[in-house]
């Protein structure tokens, strides 16, 4: 097996006993979907509370002691750091395919209708959120520990507070917004290109604190 | 591949603490005790072997690996079992193995549930509800499912009852047993070196002290104890960890340096009385320091550093102080006793110097 999924593995591991805190974390943000009757809203919202669970791993293993376990495994440190990027990123996206799911189902049979590039924007939209709360935490978890860096939990929270209240003031009729939204496709592989660029920029600033901290 | 460990002047320095120059080489089949004071540099030393800190210097080979250069491959081949558990407490003994096994190659599962069942671990208990005794046979159970040809334990029996450091000693072993495993066991208990280690490396405030074989380690000092007028500032200086009580002191001294002692001892004596001679200056067990024949007898032992736990009497006055007419009437407070050392009282008494050096 390689490296990085045995890390992944691990780390995933380290989830399973909190799984029923996990899935609350991923139905929960249903009822604000009902409430607000927006699927992109839902989904957004659904975004911040599963960034905020990315400290998660951070927290369990420094309640253990579990330094000592990553320091003695036959595993280099970055295949460690690649693992725990991977898994987040993989909960992320898992999590975001159920919230389609139940919440589109849920606004159905609320009697709304859901446009199938509804769907596709907030997916986009979800992830983009996503990556931007979870690339910005993780190195100040390597740094300064989920104890520490616990200001970093933050960061979803006042981005999706950044979200709600920049948002209206977009002028929905603005020529660029509308030269932007005419080509969904080139603007979903630039979002998802910022996304990749923004995990490659936090993988390589927490390899590098992570190589250089002792254990 | 004669040495699993080899540790060659190893150092790292840190704000208020040095460890400098640590070397000390752990033979194949055998087991080593790496002993010192709370805050001598072992923990430290653990870890600059595992590369969880980084070294200003020296060089670390595990099987001949470097620690560094080739890290996965060395720590394939170890394992390591710290004071406490380091596993997710909310795992159970069997997913454990799932977490961790997948890192190693050469992991039997058969073995690991084997083991689980001989250690009376249930596999489906949770890490957090077992004992400390049985939270460190989990990690012993890990050790051992992969064949790890090292076994580094940093201070495995603190906390531990009796009964359950007996247990580890056994553990360890039988886990040597075959002549191709080796353990280094840092501890501060030292009674559990008496019994399990082969080799000890003893470091003191971040030096090394000795390293070497057990027997040797412990042949090299003595104990010496005598009356409070038996000093001279001559002497006290060959003494370690001087100790000073109403009725006398008590002090380490090496093995070697018995000799030293004996010769000031005996000028003393020609000061005094050449009647006595060179034997009654070193003196013998029945006190009496006229009985010459029993004084060439302890002088035989000591010279030859085969002395047992036979208390080897001589009067201290005769060398520290040449009187004639103190010879004629020694007083058994007076007499100087000789004891072998045990680790525990060499460790007491030579901490004991660094903490007066450090004053």
């Amino acid at each position: 097996m390689n490296e990085t999924l045995k890390a992944a593995r691990l780390d995933f591991s380290l989830l399973r006993p909190y799984w029923k805190t996990l899935c609350f974390v991923i139905l929960m943000p249903v009822i604000y979907t009902g409430v607000a009757r927006s699927l992109s809203a839902g989904i957004s919202f659904e975004m911040c509370m599963l960034g905020i669970t990315a400290s998660y791993t951070f927290a369990i293993s420094e309640k253990n002691g579990m330094e000592r376990l990553y320091g003695v495994l036959p595993v280099a440190r970055r295949h460690l750091v690649y693992g725990k990027y991977l898994l987040i990123c993989a909960t992320g996206l898992l999590a975001l395919g159920i919230s389609l799911v139940t919440h589109t189902a849920v606004l159905k049979a609320l009697g709304e209708t859901v446009h199938a590039w509804e769907i596709a924007a907030s997916a986009v939209i979800g992830f983009f959120m996503y990556t931007f709360y979870v690339v910005f935490q993780l190195p100040g978890y390597y740094k300064f520990g989920a104890v520490g860096g616990k200001m970093f939990q933050f960061i979803p929270v006042t981005g999706y507070l950044l979200t709600l209240i920049l948002l209206p003031r977009v002028d929905p009729n603005s020529p660029t917004l509308a030269a932007v939204l005419g080509r969904p496709g080139a603007l979903a592989g630039a979002v998802l290109l910022c996304c990749a660029a923004a995990y490659g920029i936090s993988i390589g600033v927490s390899v590098r604190i992570v190589k250089n901290k002792e254990m | 591949m004669d040495n699993v460990l080899e540790v060659r002047e190893l150092s790292r320095s840190f704000p208020g603490f040095q460890l400098k120059d640590i070397c000390f080489t752990l033979p194949k089949g055998y087991i080593m005790g790496l002993i010192g004071p709370n805050g001598s540099g072992k923990t430290t030393t653990i870890k600059l072997i595992l590369n969880m800190l980084k070294r200003d210097g020296g060089e670390v080979k595990i099987l001949g690996l470097d620690n560094i250069a080739e890290e996965k491959a060395a720590k394939a081949e170890l394992a390591v079992v710290f004071d406490s558990n380091y596993f997710c407490e909310a795992w159970t003994a069997a997913q454990t193995e799932t977490a961790v096994s997948a890192f190693y190659e050469n992991w039997d599962t058969d073995r690991f549930h084997r083991l689980l069942e001989r250690f009376h671990i249930d596999p489906a208990k949770k890490v957090k509800d077992l004992s400390r005794g049985m939270q460190m046979k989990l990690m012993l159970a890990c050790a051992f499912s992969y064949g790890a040809k090292l076994l580094i334990l940093d201070e495995p029996t603190s906390g531990l009852d009796p009964v359950s450091r007996d247990e580890l000693l056994t553990i360890l072993s039988g886990y040597i047993e075959d002549g191709e495993h080796s353990v280094l066991f840092s501890t501060h208990i030292t009674g559990d070196l008496e019994r399990a280690a082969d080799y000890i490396t003893y470091i003191n405030r971040g030096s090394l002290f000795f390293t070497g074989g057990k027997d040797e380690f412990v042949d090299s000092f003595r104990i010496v104890k005598g009356g409070p007028e038996d000093l001279t500032e001559e002497i006290k200086e060959r003494l370690i960890g001087l100790r000073m009580h109403p009725t006398g002191f008590e002090a380490l001294v090496r093995t070697e340096e018995l000799k030293k002692l004996k010769h000031m001892a005996n000028q003393g004596c020609v000061k005094g009385s050449r009647e006595a001679g060179d034997y009654g200056a070193w003196g013998s067990r029945t006190v009496e320091n006229s009985d010459v024949s029993g004084g060439r007898a302890a002088e035989n032992r000591i010279a030859l550093g085969r002395e047992t736990s036979e208390t080897v009497r001589f009067p201290a006055h005769v060398s520290a102080l040449g009187k004639p007419s103190a010879l004629k009437k020694p007083s058994p407070v007076d007499s100087w006793t000789v004891e072998p050392a045990t680790i525990d009282e060499i460790v007491v008494f030579t901490s004991k110097v660094s903490d007066d050096n450090g004053e």
